[in-house]
């Protein structure tokens, strides 16, 4: 039973522990404290004044009251402990309030204590219902003032009055007790608080640190990464600045030679000597941690070697305790492996594993700039070296070139010189101005004459046929050429050649011609080759010249009644020192003239083509436009 | 057109001299042929003449100045500036031609020389022709 009461009294007075918020807990508390003094105090009251009833053998009315508060008290204190604080303060002055109605009926000394029980109350409730409170217990005390108004308190004692001085005292200590006690545990929750504020802001700020330094030396490797092109040298830095901005024991660097062959590429720490000189081939298949993040692609860490079946232990390495092997992937491709190994066992933390994963990224990045600068660089270089070949070889083809323009032009100067004399001496003596000469004489030199004439236009032929090769022909243009002037000559000459076969010539021209624009003594000599060609190769028949013009464009026509010239020959004999059997065995010329007419045709934007049946004679057909524009070098 | 030609021809080459000289003698027109065998002291030997020539023909090739710059002269002289003056060259190469064309000359007649022809070309040229006779 006891105990039974204990535990109700203890329940009662702990606090419901499903209240979270520990103001409300506090507050609670606090109230729960003083509504137990007022439970003490009403039994108190109660206890004397039912032994003073007894004593006078009265109803114990006052008791059965003050009874019936010390229930709604206890009722109060369960509500309260259960955090509703200001309901209970509420209900307290509302009890209060309930007890000076029934005061107003009954006097009795318990009453002196509703005002407590407001103030009690007061103590919990907000300002705004303290005043309320305050308003009401005034109004309700003069109000009741009056309504007793002639009834003097019919008991009054000093004993009542300590006993309201001593509850009141008791309420008053108690508040300041337990509000002491209250604000001790505020601030030592809010220290708590504080301090556990301030250990986490610096231990956040610690590591804020951390990681700040952790990323200002990953980006300080990879900025210094990314500006080094060379890939030997980038790889020495990586490792050495990984090592040196993390504190490790051992970084090395392994590239993908092939899909099976990993290459030591660099090193730094104490093996770094051994690997840079042995430069060590591991198998992306084979054993160790190195080649199980090779061939897996993802990251190994080992916390403690001893304890991983997979690790190899390295001679130069003994000491290892922990490895951390992050490949580097591009796309698809495995471009090497970043091993780092230490001798302290768990050197890697999450975060380390992290940061050091970003250098791995940011060094094969590095790597494949590095391998595109070396492609680029060395295809910058084959390509300066072809340049440099190229220039080399146009200049020398310039010079080439010089040379040939220069041998030409002394060739043509130092062979006409002589020519000159020869023609002109020879023709002076045949025409009878160095004296009489005979006939036998004449015919001689006649001959000695045409022989020199043949050689002055072989020199003209290969002279013309090499500046068209080397794409120095250029036209004299002039304007208003008349055809006349140009064609008669031709004729003439043609007709001459003509004297001794049973050839007739026929002339067939379109008068009048229109003027042309165009190199004049080119126009004439392609005329002059076509029709001398042939006068050379018809033997009996005729030759005609035809000569039209429609739209622009004159078309000249040689139709002679010779051999005529197979098809498969027909484009032979328009290439330069290709002269057909017949043509050879004719040994008229070079077996360029028909080349250089082509040329010199299509230098003024015209056609030269042949149409031909063996037996049936030959047609070659020129069409020139009447406007030729600038000569074009390139045209030649 | 002045019915009588004074011509000067330059030129180093001993036989082409000749040839002119003789080709000349054939022409009626041609009153006198001068003739220089270089082209040093031009200048001054132009100005001993005792008349000007009607057409002056230059050899390109020669020495100490070439033709080129034996034209310069001409034209930088007051009584030459306006001469008619053509190259007798045996260099027929295209470049050559198109320098001649541009430096002024008014015409060029290539060697060998024809003793038909040239007599043509000088009355062209007389007549204020501008003549290129070349190949």
């Amino acid at each position: 039973m006891i105990t039974k009461l204990k535990t109700f009294f203890w329940w009662l007075l702990a606090v419901s522990p499903s209240i979270i918020d520990p103001e409300a807990r506090r507050q609670s508390r606090l109230l729960s404290a003083m509504l137990f003094v007022v439970f003490a105090a009403l039994l108190n009251v109660d206890i004397r004044t039912g032994l003073r009833s007894m004593q006078r053998h009265t109803l114990p009315i006052e008791s059965f009251f003050i009874s019936f508060f010390m229930i709604i008290d206890i009722g109060l204190i369960a509500l309260n402990r259960r955090g509703y604080y200001l309901t209970t303060a509420r209900l307290l002055v509302i009890t209060a309030f309930l007890g000076l109605f029934v005061y107003s009926f009954f006097w009795y000394p318990g009453a002196i204590y509703l005002p407590v029980l407001v103030l009690v109350a007061a103590l919990f409730l907000p300002n705004a219902e303290i005043l309320v409170t305050a308003g009401a217990s005034i109004a309700a005390m003069i109000l009741l003032g009056f309504v007793n108004w002639g009834h003097p308190p019919t008991t009054f004692s000093i004993g009542g009055v300590v006993d309201f001085i001593v509850a009141t005292l008791l309420i008053v200590i108690t508040y300041i007790i337990h509000r002491r006690a209250l604000e001790t545990e505020r601030r030592k929750v809010l220290q708590n608080a504080n301090d556990a504020l301030r250990l986490s802001e610096a231990s956040l700020e610690k590591r804020v640190m951390e990681r700040t330094r952790d990323l200002h030396l990953a980006s300080d490797v990879s900025r210094q990464l990314t500006t080094i092109l060379d890939l030997d040298d980038l790889l020495r830095a990586v490792v050495e600045r990984t090592r040196e901005a993390f504190n490790l024991n051992q970084v090395g660097l392994f590239l993908a030679e092939d899909a099976e062959i990993l290459v030591c590429a660099g090193a730094a720490g104490p093996a770094a000597a051994y690997l840079y000189e042995n430069k060590p081939r591991l198998r992306i298949h084979g054993d160790g941690l190195i080649a199980a993040a090779a061939h897996s692609r993802e990251i190994v860490l080992v916390g403690d070697v001893s304890k991983d079946s997979r690790y190899l232990v390295f001679d130069q390495m003994p000491s290892t305790a922990s490895e951390l092997a992050i490949p580097m992937i591009v796309g698809s491709t495995l471009v090497g492996v970043l091993d780092i190994q230490d001798e302290k066992k768990e050197r890697f933390s999450p975060e380390d594993v992290r940061i050091l994963s970003s250098v791995a990224e940011q060094t094969t990045i590095a790597v494949q700039n590095a391998r595109l600068f070396r492609a680029v660089r060395d295809a910058g270089d084959e390509t300066k070296r072809l340049y440099d070949e190229q220039v080399r070889f146009t200049e020398q083809l310039r010079q080439l070139d010089q040379l040939k323009s220069h041998f030409l032009a002394s060739v043509s100067h130092e062979l006409r010189t002589p020519l000159n004399a020869i023609l002109n001496f020879t023709e002076f003596v045949s025409m009878g101005l160095m004296g009489e000469i005979n006939d036998r004489q004449k015919d001689a030199l006649n001959k000695a004459l045409d022989s020199g004439r043949h050689l002055l236009s072989l020199i003209n032929d290969v002279l013309d046929i090499t500046k068209i090769e080397s794409g120095m022909l250029n036209l004299f243009i002039e304007d208003n050429i008349d055809l006349n002037d140009e064609l008669n000559p031709v004729i003439e000459a043609v007709q001459s050649m003509l004297t001794e076969k049973r050839v007739a010539f026929q002339a067939e021209i379109e008068q009048p011609l229109p003027p042309v624009r165009g190199d004049r003594r080119r126009i004439r000599q392609v005329l002059y080759n076509l029709l001398s060609n042939a006068a050379k190769f018809t033997e009996e028949g005729t030759i005609t010249l035809r000569v039209c013009h429609n739209d622009g464009v004159i078309e000249f026509a040689v139709i002679d009644t010779g051999p005529g010239i197979p098809k498969e020959q027909q484009s032979i004999i328009f290439e330069p020192f290709t002269q057909t059997e017949s043509g050879i065995r004719h040994a008229g010329g070079t077996g360029l003239g028909l080349p250089i007419s082509l040329r010199l045709i299509q230098a003024h934007g015209g056609r030269l083509w042949v149409e031909s049946e063996p037996g049936h004679g030959a047609t070659f057909y020129v069409s020139l436009p009447t406007t030729t524009k600038n000569s074009d070098p390139a045209l030649a | 057109m002045a019915d009588t030609l004074t011509l000067l021809y330059v030129e180093d080459d001993r036989l082409s001299r000749e040839v002119m000289e003789l080709i000349a003698s054939t022409m009626p027109r041609v009153k006198r042929l001068y003739v220089f065998d270089d082209s040093s002291d031009f200048k001054n030997r132009l100005h001993s003449l005792p008349e000007i020539p009607t057409i002056i023909l230059l050899d390109i090739h020669m020495k100490p100045i070439d033709g080129f710059q034996m034209l310069t002269l001409l034209r930088e002289d007051p009584v030459y500036s306006e001469a008619i003056v053509v190259a007798v060259t045996a260099s027929v190469m295209n470049e050559e031609i198109l320098k001649l064309q541009t430096s002024g000359f008014r015409g060029a007649i290539a060697k060998p020389l024809s003793i038909q022809t040239f007599p043509l070309l000088i009355d062209d040229i007389a007549a204020g022709k501008s003549i290129w006779h070349i190949g």
